[in-house]
Order: C-alpha cells, then sequence, then structure tokens
C-alpha cells in the first residue's frame, strides 16, 4: 500500500479543504511533516488511518463526531477524507464520511452516520462492510497491523517493545493471524477425544458383556480381569475360553434332547390308552341308566290316551264360544243408541227455551238506533265551538308579540335622538380652533423662507474659511521655498567644479594609459622619445561611467533648481488670486433682519472687522493675520449656524402642530358624515312606528268581537275544556250502544241456528235403531240351533270349555312323551351293540406310570433351557469382543497418530510449548532477527535483542515473547523498560520495522511500502539520529514512502520533503507542500 | 601562488560521546606550522567548517584561534564557505568586518556569485565562492521552477558564472561531484552527512571544468575527481571507522600560469589513531600490556563465541579512548539475516512438521501429514 494523494475536508483541526500530493516529492520518497505543536502534524496520519479503516492513529485520540473540526458549524461542508492509494499498480480511491452533526437539505440538523465510497476499476462500493472488507483484502493488513507496521503513532509503537508477553502475544496473533493455528489444535483435541470417547465406549461394552456372564465362567478368566474390567490387550485369550465354553455347552444340550425325544414318545402312548379305558367305562354306566327311564316311561301310557280325548271336545266347544261373543256385542250396540236418542231430545228442549228469551231483546233494537243520532248532532255542535275559542286564542298572541316590537322601535328612536343630540355639540365645539390654527400655518411658510437664507450664509462663512485656510498654506509652502533655493544652487556650483575637475582627471588618464602600453625602444607619439624611463602608473580611480554618472546627477541638480524657482513665483501668483477671490466672497456677506435679538450686533460687529481685515490681506502679511481672519469667519459662520437651527425649531415645531391640525379636520369630515345616516334613520324609524301601530289596533279590535261571541266569559280557555269533556262522555256513550246492538243480534242467530241442528240429529237417530235390532234377532236364532247340535245341554257345553292356551299346553306335552320313549328304545340299542364285556377296567396304575414319565421330561426341558441361556450369554459376549476387536483393529493407526498430534499442539511434549506458541515464536523470531539487523546498524553493533528465555519453562503454554536487550559492550541481558528515550526509540523503530520485514517475507503477498513514524527522533543524539535517517534511507531505496513528524531542527533542514502545518486560533490548520 | 586547499574540518566533532577538540587543536598546529614551512600564500576552506550548525563555544574559539594565527600573525588571506554541517546564516554573521583584514566567507548563496580577486606574480586570480545550498533554495533563489536536483542546481550556478578572459580562477563548491563515466558509484563514510535526506545529492564533475582548479568539499578522503585540478583534500582526521584505512594529508596547489598546477602532499600525524583491534578478548587484553598507543580511538572486533561480561569496561581500562565493541558472530549473523530473504509465507502443514521435527528429532510419516491436511481442510482454513 502506497497513499498518492489525500485530501482532507473539515478534519479535526482542518476547518477547510487539503491536500497533500504524495507524487509531488521527486526528491526521494522520504518527507518530513513539522509545525508547531497541536498544529495537525498527526491528523495528517489520521486521515489515511481513517480513510482507510475508518478509525484514526490511535483510537483515544477522538473517533466519529468528534472527527469533524470544532470550528465548524452544521451548516457548513460535509466533513470527509479522500485518499488516493495503490496497491501493486492498482489504484483505488477511498472517500469516508465520520459519523457527524450536520444540517440537511431540508433543513434540520441531524446526526448522519458514518459512509464509505470506494471507487476502483470503474466500479464503486457503498457500502461499509464491504469497503472495510475490500481495503483488508487488498492492503493485507487490518487496522491493528498497519498501525503496528505501517504507521506508527507517537507514543504507541514503544508499547510493543515494553509490552508483557501475552499483550505482544495477542499483538502478534493479530499480526500473523495464528488463530488458525488455535483452531487447528483445538480441532486436533476435538478429534481425540471422540476417538478416545469411543474407545472408553467400546470398552466399558465389553466389560458389561463379559461381567454378565455366570460367575464360574469369570472364574475361569479370573487371571484376565481386574476391578471387573477386561483390558483390552487380553481380549484375544478371553476369546479363546469362552469358544471353548462355548462348544461343551452344545455338546451337553444334544444329549438332553435325545433323552427328551424317547422318553415323550412312551408318554404319548399311555396317554392313548388311559382315555380309551375311562371311555369304556362311562358306556356301561349309561346303558343301565335309560334301561330304568325307559320303564319308568311305558308306565304312564294309559294316562295320556285319556288325556287325549277330553282334548278333543275342548277344542269344539271353543268354536261355539267365539260365535256367542259377537252376538252379544250387537245387543249392546243397541242399548247405546236408544241412550244417545234420549240426550238429544234432552237437549232440544233447553234450546228452545233460550231462543225464546233472545227473542224478546231483538225486539227492542229500534228504540237504541234512534238513541245514537241524537248523540252525533249533539257531537257536530261541539266541534264547532271549539274551532271558534282556537282562532280567539291566536289572536290574542299576535296582540303580545305586536306589543313588544312597538316598545322596541319607540326605545331605538329615543337612543338616536339622543346620539344626535351629542354629535351636534361636538360638531359645534370643533369650529373655533381651526381658525387659529390656519393662521399659525400662515406664519410658519415665513420662517421657511428665512431659514433657507441663513443657510446659505453658512455655506460662504464656510468658504472663506476654507480658502483662508489654503492661503495660509500656500505662504508656508512658499516661503520654505524661498529659504531651500539658495542653498540648492551653492551645491549645484560646487558639482559642477567637481565634474570640471574629474573631467580633466580622465582625459590625463587616457594618457596615461596611453603612455603606460609603450615599450622600450618604440617612438612615444607625443614626443617621439625611444626611451621611456619613468612611465606613469595607472590611476584608474576616474573611470569614464564615473564621470558620466557625475554629469547626469549635475543636469538633475540644474533641473530641480529651475523647478524650485518657477514654484516660487507660481505659489505668489495663485496667493493673489486666492486673496482677491477671498475679498469678494466676504462682501459678498450681508446683514439680515434678524427675528431674534442678540445675534445681529454681535454678528454685524465680527462683519465689519472680517471685511477690514480682508480689505488689507493685499498688505498684511505673516500668519498671524491671515489666523485672526480664520478665526473670526469660524466665529461668524457658528453664529449663522445657531441662528439657522434656531429658526430650524421653530419651522419643526410648527409643523408639528399643523399636522395635527390637518387630523382634526379629517376627524370633524367623519362627524359630519355619521351625523347624516343618523338623520336619516331617524326618519326611518318614525314611519316604522305609525305601522306598526295601525296593525295593533286592528288586532286589539278583532279581539273584541270575538270575545263577545262568548259573552261573559273572560277567556275561551274554560269554556274550550268543558265542551272537550262533554264530547268525550259523548262519544263513550255512543259506543256502548253499538256494542250492546252487536251482540244482541248475534246471540239471537245462534241459538235459532242449533234448534235446527238438533231437531235433524234426533230424527236420523231413530232410523238406524230399528234397522239394528231386527239384524240382531235373526243371528242369535241361528246360534242356538248350533249348540243344541255338539252339546246336549247348555250346562255341558259351559263344562268342556277350556282356554285356548290350556289346550296347546296339555297337546305339546302328549307329544313330548311319545318322542323321549322312542329315542330311548334307539339309544339302548346302539349301546349293546358296542359294548363286548359290561365289566368296568381299572384306571390307577396306569395314571400313576405317566405321572412319573412326565416329571422326568420337564426336568430335562429345564436343564435345555438353562443351558441354551447360558451358550446365548457366551455367543452374544463372543460377538461384542469380536465386533470391538474389528473395531479396534481398523483405528489403530489414526489413534495413535492423533495421540501424537495433540500432545505437540498442546504442549505435552519436548518442547513444552503449544503449537501456536511455537508458530508466534518462530515469526517473532524473525520478527527479532530482522530487527536486530537495524538495531544492529543503528547502535553501531552495541545492542541486540533478545526473547527472554527462562520465563519460558514457567508456563509453557504461551509465554516466551518477553524481550530483553543485550548490550555488547556489557555482555549482559537486561529489560527493555530500562532502555533509555533514544535507545528505546530505536530499538521500537528496529521492532517495526523488523515486523514489516517479516510480514513482507513470511505473509504471502503483502506489500508494506510505507512508513509513517510519528515523533521520537527527539530523543536522539547527533550520531544516532544520523544512523536512524541512514536506516530509514535504505528503506526509501527499497521503493518505500517514508514520513516522519519532527520537530528536530536538524532533520527540518535537511530533509527537502516537508509539509508545514500551521495553526491559527479560529481558522483552524492548513498545510503547505516544500519539495 | 600557493595554495592551501582545506575541508571538512568538522571542528567541534564529538565520537562516540568523545569530543575531538584536542586532536583537532594538534592537527590544526601542523597546519600552521605547514603554512610557514611552505610559505602558503592563500588559504581555501571548501565548506564544514564546524562540524554542527550550532557549535559549542569550544569549537568557535580554536577556529577563531586558528584563523587569528594566518590572518593577524601571518596576514594571509583565507576564503571560505559553508557547508553540509554548517549554517551559513550564522557563519556569515559579520563578514563584512572580516573582509578588511582578508577573510572572505560566503555563508549563504546569492544571486550573484561571490568572487574574490587576488594577484600574484603571474597576475589575477578569480576565486568564485560557492555557498552551500540545496536544490530548493537554488530553484527559490533563482526563480527556476525546473530545479529538481544538486546536479540541476549545480549547473545553473556554473552556467552564471563569466569567467574573465585570461584571468586564472578557482571555485570552491561543497558538493558531491561525480566524474562521468564512474557512475554514482557512492562513498560515504559515517561522519559525512548525506547532503540530502533522500535526495539525489550527485554534481556531475563537469560542471567544474571551466576553471582552472575546482577545491570541492565534502567527501572525507583525499582524492581527484576524474581530472587532477578537480580535488577533494579530505578531511584533516579521521572521523569514523569507515576511514580507518584513510592516510589523512594536506593538499597544497601550486598555482603558476594559466594551466600550470603542481600539487604537493604533506601528511599528517594525529594525536591519537583511529583503529580496530580484532582478537579474542583474553589475547586482547594480554597484547594491551604491551600497546603503547592505548590513547587511541579503538573499535574491538571479538573473535569469541558468546558474550563477555562487563567486555567494555575491562576495556576500558585500558583503552580509555574505546568506542565501539562488535562480535564476529554477530557480524555473520546479521549478514546472514540480510542475505536470507523471500522464504515466503509457511502452510500450515510445513510449520507442524517444523514442529515435529524439533520435538521428535525425526521426519513426520505421511499418514500424519494426510491428517493434518484433512483436519485443515475440516476447519475450512484453506491455506
Amino acid at each position: 500500500m502506497r497513499p498518492l494523494k489525500l485530501t482532507m475536508n473539515g478534519f479535526i483541526t482542518y476547518k477547510g479543504k487539503e491536500t497533500v500530493d504524495f507524487t509531488k516529492f521527486t526528491q526521494g520518497s522520504l518527507f518530513i511533516i513539522s509545525g508547531p505543536t497541536g498544529a495537525g502534524k498527526t491528523t495528517i496520519f489520521d486521515a489515511i488511518s481513517f480513510a482507510l479503516y475508518g478509525k484514526i492513529s490511535s483510537q483515544d485520540r477522538g473517533e466519529g463526531e468528534e472527527l469533524r473540526c470544532q470550528y465548524l458549524s452544521p451548516e457548513e461542508g460535509k466533513t470527509y477524507v479522500e485518499l488516493l492509494f495503490e496497491v501493486g499498480s492498482k489504484e483505488m480511491r477511498v472517500i469516508r464520511y465520520p459519523r457527524q452533526r450536520i444540517k440537511k437539505p431540508r433543513g434540520k440538523v441531524d446526526l448522519v452516520s458514518e459512509e464509505v465510497e470506494l471507487y476502483y476499476e470503474d466500479k464503486v462500493i457503498t457500502s461499509k462492510r464491504e469497503a472495510d472488507e475490500k481495503i483488508v483484502e487488498w492492503t493485507g493488513l487490518t487496522w491493528e497491523q498497519f498501525t503496528k507496521i505501517v504507521l506508527l503513532p507517537q507514543g504507541e509503537f514503544r508499547k510493543f517493545l515494553t509490552a508483557a508477553s501475552d499483550e505482544k502475544e495477542e499483538i502478534l496473533r493479530k499480526i500473523f493471524d495464528t488463530v488458525r493455528y488455535q483452531k487447528f489444535s483445538e480441532e486436533v483435541r476435538t478429534r481425540h477425544q471422540l476417538l478416545q470417547k469411543k474407545y472408553a465406549g467400546l470398552e466399558q461394552k465389553v466389560n458389561l458383556s463379559v461381567s454378565s456372564l455366570e460367575e464360574d465362567l469369570l472364574k475361569k478368566m479370573g487371571e484376565y480381569r481386574k476391578n471387573d474390567c477386561l483390558p483390552f490387550h487380553f481380549y484375544g485369550e478371553v476369546e479363546h475360553i469362552l469358544e471353548e465354553e462355548k462348544k461343551d455347552m452344545l455338546s451337553k444340550a444334544g444329549d438332553l434332547e435325545k433323552e427328551a425325544g424317547v422318553l415323550g414318545e412312551r408318554n404319548e402312548k399311555q396317554a392313548v390308552l388311559i382315555h380309551k379305558a375311562k371311555e369304556h367305562n362311562s358306556d356301561i354306566e349309561v346303558f343301565f341308566r335309560r334301561k330304568e327311564e325307559l320303564q319308568a316311561l311305558v308306565e304312564k301310557e294309559e294316562e295320556f290316551e285319556k288325556y287325549k280325548r277330553r282334548l278333543e271336545l275342548a277344542q269344539k266347544a271353543t268354536i261355539l264360544s267365539i260365535k256367542e261373543g259377537e252376538l252379544n256385542r250387537r245387543r249392546e250396540g243397541l242399548q247405546k243408541l236408544q241412550e244417545g236418542m234420549e240426550e238429544l231430545k234432552r237437549r232440544r228442549t233447553s234450546l228452545e227455551v233460550e231462543h225464546r228469551s233472545v227473542q224478546i231483546e231483538y225486539e227492542s233494537l229500534g228504540q237504541m238506533e234512534e238513541e245514537g243520532e241524537k248523540l252525533v248532532r249533539q257531537e257536530e255542535q261541539l266541534k264547532r265551538e271549539i274551532e271558534q275559542l282556537d282562532l280567539l286564542e291566536k289572536k290574542q298572541k299576535e296582540e303580545k308579540v305586536l306589543n313588544l316590537k312597538y316598545e322596541e322601535i319607540i326605545k331605538e328612536g329615543q337612543i338616536l335622538k339622543q346620539r344626535f343630540i351629542k354629535l351636534e355639540e361636538i360638531l359645534q365645539n370643533l369650529s373655533s380652533p381651526l381658525e387659529t390654527m390656519q393662521a399659525e400655518s400662515r406664519n410658519l411658510m415665513e420662517y421657511k423662507s428665512q431659514s433657507s437664507k441663513r443657510e446659505k450664509d453658512v455655506e460662504l462663512l464656510r468658504e472663506v474659511y476654507r480658502q483662508l485656510k489654503i492661503i495660509l498654506g500656500e505662504e508656508r509652502a512658499c516661503r520654505e521655498s524661498e529659504i531651500r533655493l539658495p542653498k540648492l544652487e551653492e551645491q549645484l556650483s560646487l558639482e559642477q567644479e567637481k565634474l570640471t575637475k574629474n573631467t580633466e582627471d580622465f582625459e590625463k588618464q587616457i594618457l596615461q594609459v596611453y603612455a603606460s602600453s609603450l615599450k622600450e625602444g618604440d617612438p612615444c607619439p607625443l614626443c617621439g622619445s625611444l626611451h621611456h624611463p619613468d612611465i606613469v602608473h595607472i590611476d584608474n580611480s576616474v573611470t569614464k561611467e564615473g564621470l558620466e554618472k557625475q554629469r547626469k546627477k549635475l543636469n538633475e541638480m540644474q533641473a530641480l533648481v529651475i523647478e524650485v524657482r518657477e514654484n516660487i513665483v507660481q505659489s505668489k501668483k495663485s496667493l493673489l488670486n486666492l486673496k482677491e477671490g477671498l475679498m469678494q466672497q466676504i462682501f459678498r456677506l450681508e446683514k439680515i433682519e434678524e427675528l431674534e435679538e442678540g445675534f445681529d450686533e454681535e454678528y454685524e460687529l465680527k462683519l465689519l472687522e472680517l471685511k477690514k481685515g480682508a480689505e488689507g490681506l493685499h498688505h498684511l502679511e505673516g500668519e498671524e493675520t491671515i489666523r485672526n481672519l480664520l478665526t473670526l469667519a469660524k466665529d461668524l459662520g457658528e453664529n449663522r449656524k445657531a441662528l439657522w437651527e434656531l429658526v430650524e425649531r421653530k419651522k419643526e415645531a410648527s409643523e408639528k402642530k399643523l399636522e395635527t391640525l390637518q387630523s382634526q379636520q379629517a376627524e370633524e369630515e367623519k362627524r359630519k358624515r355619521e351625523r347624516e345616516s343618523l338623520q336619516k334613520r331617524l326618519y326611518e324609524m318614525q314611519t316604522e312606528e305609525a305601522l306598526y301601530r295601525e296593525k295593533r289596533k286592528n288586532c286589539r279590535e278583532e279581539i273584541e268581537r270575538r270575545k263577545e261571541v262568548f259573552q261573559a266569559i273572560d277567556s275561551g280557555e274554560t269554556e274550550k275544556l268543558k265542551r272537550q269533556e262533554a264530547l268525550e262522555t259523548l262519544e263513550r256513550k255512543k259506543n256502548f250502544l253499538k256494542e250492546k246492538m252487536k251482540e244482541i243480534k248475534t246471540i239471537y242467530q245462534r241459538t235459532a241456528d242449533e234448534l235446527n241442528r238438533t231437531s235433524g240429529k234426533l230424527n236420523a237417530l231413530l232410523e238406524t235403531r230399528l234397522e239394528e235390532e231386527k239384524l240382531y234377532r235373526e243371528q242369535a236364532k241361528l246360534w242356538e240351533e248350533e249348540r243344541n247340535l255338539l252339546f246336549e245341554t247348555e250346562d255341558d257345553y259351559r263344562k268342556n270349555l277350556l282356554g285356548e292356551t290350556e289346550i296347546r299346553a296339555g297337546m305339546r306335552k302328549v307329544q313330548e312323551y311319545e318322542e323321549a320313549k322312542r329315542d330311548l328304545r334307539v339309544e339302548m340299542e346302539t349301546l349293546d351293540q358296542r359294548l363286548e364285556s359290561k365289566d368296568r377296567i381299572e384306571l390307577p396304575p396306569l395314571e400313576e406310570e405317566k405321572r412319573e414319565m412326565e416329571e422326568r421330561l420337564e426336568l430335562i426341558a429345564a436343564l435345555k433351557e438353562e443351558l441354551s441361556l447360558k451358550t446365548n450369554q457366551v455367543v452374544q459376549v463372543l460377538s461384542v469382543l469380536k465386533e470391538v476387536m474389528r473395531e479396534q483393529e481398523r483405528d489403530r493407526s489414526l489413534r495413535e497418530n492423533l495421540s501424537v498430534l495433540n500432545r505437540l499442539c498442546s504442549g505435552e511434549n519436548a518442547s513444552r510449548a503449544t503449537l501456536e506458541t511455537y508458530v508466534l515464536m518462530y515469526y517473532f523470531e524473525e520478527v527479532l532477527a530482522h530487527a536486530n539487523q537495524r538495531l544492529y546498524r543503528m547502535t553501531d553493533g552495541q545492542y541486540s535483542l533478545y526473547r527472554k528465555e527462562d520465563n519460558f519453562k514457567g508456563n509453557r503454554r504461551n509465554r516466551g515473547l518477553e524481550l530483553e536487550i543485550l548490550d555488547a559492550n556489557v555482555g549482559k541481558r537486561r529489560n527493555t523498560t530500562t532502555l533509555s528515550g533514544g535507545e528505546g526509540f530505536l530499538a521500537s523503530l528496529s521492532l517495526a520495522l523488523g515486523l514489516s520485514d517479516t510480514m513482507m517475507n513470511q505473509v504471502g503477498q503483502i506489500e508494506v511500502h510505507t512508513l509513517f513514524i510519528d515523533e521520537g527522533f527527539g530523543t536522539l543524539d547527533r550520531e544516532k539520529l544520523q544512523n536512524a535517517i541512514e536506516c530509514l534511507l535504505e528503506l526509501t531505496g527499497q521503493h518505500r514512502l517514508i514520513g516522519i513528524i519532527s520537530h528536530v531542527e536538524e532533520l527540518k533542514q535537511d530533509i527537502p520533503n516537508k509539509i508545514l502545518v500551521e495553526y491559527q486560533k479560529d481558522r483552524g490548520s492548513s498545510l503547505k507542500m516544500v519539495y | 601562488m600557493k595554495i592551501l586547499h582545506l575541508a571538512d574540518l568538522h571542528i567541534g566533532k564529538v565520537l562516540n560521546g568523545y569530543s575531538m577538540l584536542e586532536d583537532q587543536a594538534q592537527v590544526l598546529q601542523q597546519v600552521i606550522s605547514a603554512i610557514d614551512r611552505h610559505g602558503v600564500e592563500v588559504v581555501l576552506i571548501s565548506g564544514d567548517i564546524y562540524d554542527r550548525s550550532i557549535p559549542p563555544k569550544e569549537a568557535l574559539t580554536l577556529y577563531h584561534e586558528f584563523l587569528s594565527e594566518i590572518l593577524v600573525k601571518r596576514r594571509i588571506p583565507v576564503l571560505a564557505i559553508s557547508g553540509n554541517h554548517d549554517s551559513g546564516e550564522r557563519l556569515e554573521a559579520g563578514s563584512e568586518l572580516t573582509e578588511a583584514m582578508n577573510y572572505y566567507l560566503e555563508g549563504t548563496l546569492k544571486k550573484e556569485i561571490r568572487r574574490v580577486t587576488l594577484k600574484d606574480e603571474f597576475g589575477e586570480v578569480d576565486f568564485y565562492l560557492i555557498a552551500f545550498a540545496d536544490p530548493a533554495q537554488v530553484r527559490l533563489i533563482f526563480e527556476q521552477e525546473e530545479i529538481r536536483s544538486f546536479d540541476d542546481a549545480m549547473r545553473e550556478i556554473t552556467e552564471r558564472i563569466s569567467l574573465r578572459k585570461g584571468v586564472r580562477s578557482v571555485v570552491l563548491s561543497h558538493c558531491y561531484a561525480v566524474s562521468q563515466g564512474k557512475d554514482g558509484q557512492e562513498e560515504r563514510f559515517d561522519s559525512q552527512k548525506p547532503l540530502s535526506i533522500g535526495g539525489k545529492e550527485f554534481v556531475c564533475a563537469e560542471h567544474f571544468h571551466k576553471f582552472d582548479y575546482a577545491a570541492l568539499g565534502h567527501l572525507h578522503r583525499r582524492q581527484k575527481c576524474g581530472e587532477d585540478r578537480i580535488r577533494y583534500p579530505g578531511t584533516l582526521l579521521k572521523y569514523s571507522f569507515s576511514e580507518e584505512m584513510h592516510t589523512k594529508s594536506l593538499t597544497i596547489v601550486k598555482m603558476r600560469e594559466k594551466g600550470e598546477l603542481e600539487f604537493l602532499e604533506e601528511p599528517l600525524f594525529p594525536l591519537r589513531n583511529l583503529r580496530t583491534i580484532r582478537g579474542r578478548f583474553e589475547e586482547i587484553l594480554e597484547g594491551a600490556l604491551t600497546d603503547e598507543n592505548r590513547e587511541d580511538y579503538i573499535r574491538f572486533l571479538l573473535e569469541d563465541e558468546t558474550f563477555i561480561k562487563d567486555a567494555m569496561s575491562s576495556l576500558k581500562a585500558y583503552y580509555p579512548q574505546a568506542m565501539e565493541l562488535r562480535y564476529e558472530f554477530r557480524e555473520k549473523e546479521i549478514c546472514r539475516i540480510m542475505l536470507r530473504e523471500g522464504e515466503g509465507e509457511k502452510t500450515l502443514l510445513e510449520m507442524t512438521e517444523r514442529f515435529y521435527l524439533q520435538n521428535y528429532e525425526e521426519e513426520m510419516g505421511e499418514e500424519m501429514k494426510l491428517l493434518i491436511q484433512d483436519i485443515v481442510d475440516g476447519i475450512g482454513g484453506g491455506e
């Protein structure tokens, strides 16, 4: 990264816009920034840091809003820093605006957050995050690296020299980005732990599996197990033992299986035998029981025959009884008809009585109608009366309104009249002062004309005064010239003499030159002599140029004398003119009639004096007289001026009065207009009043008229109420009458209808009864004949009559009996055929034999179960063991490698250092090597930096970065903090250079082509300073741009490329480039 | 005319904290006696009279005593210019007064180059005094915007000097002249401050060709620049260890007719020599007993392989003016570091391999390398 051009606008101490063009430094690429403390030197470095990273070189110097120049108000331009820089051959431009409070276009002062614009290859990035990332990517430097390697802030970079080991580690970590080593180590540890955990899991699985085995088995492998755990290197042995065991168990299980097979077969046969014996015994029992049952049935046979016959008779009687029931129902129907007829007859009689009573009322209906019509007539009369009363009421209200209105009009008329009278009075009062006013204004005009006269006089006097002054000056100048003239003339004559002498000398000199060139033997052109014994030495004191100069001077002087003489004549002439002009002016002044006393007397005396003086001007000489005249003119002028001012004041006063007068006139005019309008309004009021009076009269007359209709009654109100009540009573009566009539009519109609209906029904019932009676008699005769045919007597019939259920149960009983008899006979026949012998077989001995066999079988099964369980366990343990062994075999080398690597990374190794520490140390050694190379030369081999080693053993994880300085003169190391200011500066500078060398060498493609150092040179003595500068100069040879801030005077003189910074209160900093 | 050409007196020089005034007083005494011996008629001093722009009063006194020996007692004119170590303005102060005693000093460069004319039996000799100024100053004085380097400046200055026909001419200048063909092979001694920090300081010797003699100053080694008549006389004393091998002497120029020059060299014997003693610490201590010049300014180059405790103070007991102490092995180390470059970036695998080697003293197995690469890929730290 190499900056090309930096522009700052309103940045920190720079109020305006300043540009530093680094490409202008053509005399090498080392430059110095100098200026007084606080002038803004460091700000230039800050600006570069800010442009690139948004942070200034040292953060405690400010950030955000503090970066805007404090002398700028929010209305002024936006603060920004622009940096054009190159990386490799690529150019980039970044513009960064800090967070700041400025006025927005709409006029609101607001906080605007940081903004960035990054331009490169026709592209632009405005996202702050993206731009920041891009810059770090290109420069290859983070801010932390930048402030340790490129820009070395004041007092900051010494920190690295004396920083504690862990602080240094942090710095180096950031610079060399060793975090990846840390990450790597962590990953190794994680993988190692994972693998270890997996192994522990596997062993646990084996241990669990093994401990599930039987005690005797465990005993067999006792020598391999320790604390119930089986170390994995015994897995092979244990596998062998278990395999043997498995084989043994399998053969045992085979023997048991065989025995169980034989026993099982025998047992089954025995079971069949026992079953057959049991069947035989039960068959014998059944046969004898059936035989007894059949015997019992045969004994009941006669009884069942008798019962059968009795059932047949009961069936016939039942058919007869059904027909008898029908006959009885018919008879009962007849009876009911008879009863209905009698009921109807009773009803008809009561209806007839009711109808007759209603008929009487019905006949009185005509009377009621007449009464109704009378009521309607009364109602109409009442309504008409109420209407009349309403009209009266309305008129009375109208009268009240009219009264009110009339009173209002009268009142308003009175007010208007009062106002009118007042106005009249005011108008009369106004007319008298007006006249006096007009007189005064006339006086005023006169004042005005006199005042202008006086003004003219004052001016004239001023002019006199001015001219007198000119005359005084002229006279003085004239006198001076007269004094100077003789002196000049004297000087002139002296110069002339000198010139004449010099001219002679010069002429002589020409001859001498000629003479000096004469050689012995040559003839002299003047005298012809061949011998020249005494050649004149050249005296070249007078030169031609000198002569010429003198002549020129003389001419100038002559001209001067003539000029002075002419001036005197001219002056005198003009004085004369002036004096004459003045006289004329003075005589133009005249006495004027004055308004005030006292002024004119004094004025006149002085004026006379002035005039006298003016006349004498021609003769009198000397300043005294003119001065007297001057005072006179001045006094007169003041006198006139005072008068003029007096008149002026008076004039002003009367003008003011005139103004008041005019405003009063306007007021009167206004009042007159008001009076006119009032008069008009009064006329209008009178006509209005007459109108209302007429209306009121009419209204009252009408009311009187209407009251007469109701005679004594005062108001129509009670009369109207009475009539309304009567009207209501009438309505009620009318309605009652109507209801009553309607009721009577309905009852009459209803009774007549009902009577008709009842008579019709009675006649129909009589006919039906006759027909029914005839049918019943015919059927009763038929039933009698049939009974006689079946049973001899009625009694006989009744005796044989049984219920239907009784008959059906009897028949079922008979059938069941016969079926049972038949079934028993069939069964006995089959049993008889089957049974060979009719003897029982003995069971107990057979069963005993079978039980014994079963017990033995059970025992064998239990043994088998136990054995198979054990075998299964062994098989399971074996499979686990084999699986684990397989897995272990597979990961063995990975496990070993990881373990070694983990120890290497975590510091459990011969070096007792973690990988990251080792890398840090490696870089640190590199840095030190490069730093020492510089320091060695800067201190003539005296100092070198070393890593402090004893500390390294104490804490193996991250120490070993502390520094010591070795003084070759003493041969001992000591703490870097004991270095003097200058030594410390050199050591720090070397370290910074070492860092950048290492960065360039080790960390990829980073080019660190720039180095800015803020102060420190002041601590060096002359020799050291020279050494340090030479070291820096070598860097400029490596195409590096080096900028230093320094107060050291010698550096300021020696370094031709300069940025001079200046600071003025309220205007901020400004800079100038020198190259 | 016998001209003594001096330059780079560096009066008040402090070397490694030792003031060299005593040595300078002694050597200046030798200069005085040489003046007498050879009948020198004029003394030229081509810059760097003092070592610092603000010299201490002891330095001023010494120089003034030296001047009064020449100017007052012997009435020999002295012509001097300022050098880059001097402050021109300070030197020049009061020069109108001293001119009455034939001390012509040009401290600051002016538009008109100062000419002093002296006479001898062959006629007049014009001495042109060019005070030291950097290109920026020259640019300002002559208002020539294109002056950017010392070479540009010297061309401008010498072109402005119009020589008088037939009159012999001598120019005094403090610069770093390089003759053509000899391309800016830089010669610098530790005591010789660069003319311009960071700038190109060379001046082409051709600019001085038109003068009969160019009395130059700035380079500490006695030398001529291409031609015989363009010369540096060198310093009177060794002012740094880089000058250790120089022999210091006086340069006297005999000028006769135009173009006729003769050079004389008068050796100088310093009070204390400046030298390096090389050897093992014990040997040096032993040798010290018989060393007769223990007062010399000494630099030690120890051949021991380790640092020796309090070596310097032990040596100082014998050599009070011991200045530097260096160890040969350190010199070599520093050389190695300088030579070692561009090793390039180390990958994580490489670094781990180094660490492994350091711990187990054997190369890492292939399987392990694969494992490391796998982990590196796994953490996404693609290298």
